[in-house]
């Protein structure tokens, strides 16, 4: 397989997630609004609120929140100071200072992959339940290790897009920033 | 403990140099666990528990909510509002972004909403009608620190969440000062604008013309200007919860974009609901690794040791306070409302309280502190999308304008809240004790 057909893959996939996502934090989003709503209205016209829908937004939320993450991570929206680059002038020094925040950022990933997924895996090992609807708590726990999957799969691909950017600069000035 | 500061001082080069807030902080916490020897399964499992609460929903939705009334018409109707009530007077225009502010505060609870929906209106038309762009940009960017006082607050959800205090108190104490900091911000834009020879205003009209014009615009932001009152009348007549609320007011915001101002199309609707949950998420990360600090924090002692360390200077009340304000001002230039916040809430917090403070009087401290560092530089994120919105100005030009505001308007406010403690606390003491 060609370096090409292997990048063209990697995209589609990149594309096919990307839609995935963002469907489901817009229907995520929704929903965890209407039940929140739902409750509401329960509560006042029935008089009567529904058992555990309480911890059925609570799970809805956290996935939305990871997934959320993800994608702030893709898009590089995450809330930064970014003083630095204010001060930097040179194209190709503030190229070299993405890719070097972009490593940290790799770092982090890579240590809270590892935790949440030994927390993730020790939840499941002691078969802990929720108290309302006695759900396998793992399901609402793995959302943050299913981010953290994600997260450092997209700080890698934006180190590499950096690292590539600043090694080509020379050769192709009229590049710019990824 | 000189570990801990140390890798503190990296966390805050780290985000200066760029690294997005949550991940300086992640480092710093797993570097933190690292060297101190704690067992990361304790302090993650906190930090999730905490994130996955029911409280904790209300923050993105009202994020949420923020970004569909941006979408929804409702800015342009308050603005026609205020618009219709001031809006004929010289620096009168001023003075409908000032008070639009703090509306759009009484709905949202965003700083960054309240600068998207209004700050995109006003700066282009206050620079038509002959208001320097700098100075639009600099009194929008300051104005929308009142967002962040009004009622629901975003910020002032994650400091009562964090503390464990109530919700409702928490609101009501930068109540008053965020009315005070609105009417301060008013009068030095009346007083300013005095100064520009260029501005444009309106013929006056006859009492006739605008008490039909207020009559008119009031109708047709009749759906706007309720908003407030469900969301605040809802919350306070204990007819709901501030996540309940921040739902509600989510739901009504389509309901009247769609349906009853038509300004809102389905796809607009899928791209404000997307683009606010990836908001949403990246707060959320950032406050999983915040409160996963707070928590290492807590377990070090941290708050102690910083305790002793202001008592080594000085004992007095008045004397921590102002190390307080000092340290909160700085914490503020350096992180954003919402980690400031947590943070405050979970190291400084301890020391307010060991001299006396009511931990809602800090609240407000915290609060009204740190919406003054959001727009004061090198790490002003509001100062600088108020830049990008009013187009990509150069700082030079709005930072001074701002500047203005923020020496005359907040920082008297905000030494009211400080050293007065009943500036804060009497609705609180009025209505919730």
């Amino acid at each position: 397989m060609s370096m090409k057909t292997v990048q063209k893959t990697l995209t589609a996939i990149d594309t096919v997630l990307t839609h995935s996502f963002s469907l489901f934090i817009v229907l995520g989003g929704a929903l965890m609004a209407l039940t929140v709503v739902l409750q509401v209205l329960l509560r006042y016209v029935f008089k009567q609120p529904l058992f555990g829908l309480e911890e059925f937004s609570r799970l809805v939320a956290i996935w939305i929140y990871f997934l959320g993450a993800v994608l702030s991570t893709k898009e590089d929206n995450h809330v930064q100071g970014d003083v630095a680059n204010k001060y930097i002038s040179g194209e190709r020094a503030r190229i070299i200072l993405r890719t070097f925040v972009w490593i940290l950022c790799l770092v982090t990933c890579l240590l809270f992959l590892y935790h949440s997924g030994s927390y993730s895996w020790w939840v499941y090992g002691t078969g802990e339940r929720t108290t309302g609807l006695w759900w396998p708590r793992v399901i609402s726990v793995c959302s943050m290790f299913f981010g953290a999957v994600f997260m450092t799969i997209y700080c890698l691909k934006n180190v590499i897009n950096y690292l590539t950017t600043a090694l080509n600069y020379k050769k192709d000035p009229s590049r710019s920033a990824p | 403990m000189i570990i801990v500061f140390s890798i503190l001082l990296v966390v805050v080069v780290m985000m200066l140099i760029g690294v997005p807030v949550a991940f300086a902080f992640g480092l710093g916490g797993f570097a933190i666990l690292f060297f101190s020897g704690i067992d990361p399964r304790f302090a993650m499992p906190a930090a999730f528990r905490s994130i996955e609460s029911y409280t904790l929903m209300a923050l993105p939705l009202f994020i949420l909510a923020g970004g569909l009334i941006s979408e929804s018409g409702i800015s342009q109707r308050l603005l026609n509002f205020t618009m219709s009530i001031v809006g004929r007077t010289k620096g009168g225009l001023g003075v409908v972004c000032v008070v639009t502010c703090t509306i759009f505060g009484a709905i949202s609870g965003s700083a960054s909403g309240a600068i998207a929906a209004i700050g995109s209106i006003m700066i282009p038309e206050m620079t038509k009608q002959g208001y320097p762009r700098g100075y639009a940009t600099g009194l929008v960017a300051t104005s929308s620190m009142l967002a962040l006082l009004i009622p629901p607050s975003i910020p002032m959800i994650a400091f009562a969440m964090t503390a464990q205090i109530s919700i409702l108190s928490a609101f009501l104490s930068t109540l008053i000062p965020g009315l005070l900091m609105m009417t301060s911000y008013s009068l030095i834009n009346l007083f300013m604008s005095r100064r520009m020879k260029n501005l444009i205003v309106a013929p006056k009209q006859s009492s006739k013309e605008k008490i039909n014009a207020i009559g008119r615009t009031t109708k047709q932001a009749t759906f706007a200007l309720l908003m407030p009152v469900l969301v605040l009348g809802g919350i306070y007549g204990g007819i709901f919860t501030p996540t309940e609320a921040a739902a509600i007011s989510a739901i009504y915001a389509v309901m009247v974009g769609l349906f009853i101002y038509r300004a809102m199309s389905l796809k607009t609707l899928f791209t404000t609901m997307k683009n606010a949950m990836i908001t949403s998420g990246a707060i959320m990360i950032l406050l999983f690794f915040i409160l996963m600090v707070s928590r290492i924090m807590v377990t070090l002692q941290v708050p102690q040791h910083l305790t002793e360390a202001m008592f080594s200077i000085t004992t007095n009340k008045w004397g921590v306070l102002l190390m307080l304000n000092i340290i909160l001002l700085l914490m503020g230039m350096l992180v954003d409302d919402v980690s400031g916040n947590i943070l405050s809430a979970a190291i400084l917090l301890p020391v307010a309280q060991s001299v006396g403070i009511d931990p809602i009087h800090f609240a407000a401290i915290s609060v009204t502190n740190l919406s003054l560092g959001n727009v004061t530089p090198p790490c002003a994120p509001m100062l600088y999308l108020a830049g990008m919105v009013g187009g990509n100005l150069p700082l030079n030009e709005y930072v001074k304008p701002a500047g203005v505001f923020m020496i005359f308007g907040a920082l008297p406010v905000i030494l009211m809240v400080t050293y007065v403690p009943s500036f804060a606390l009497c609705l609180v003491n009025l209505f919730l004790k």
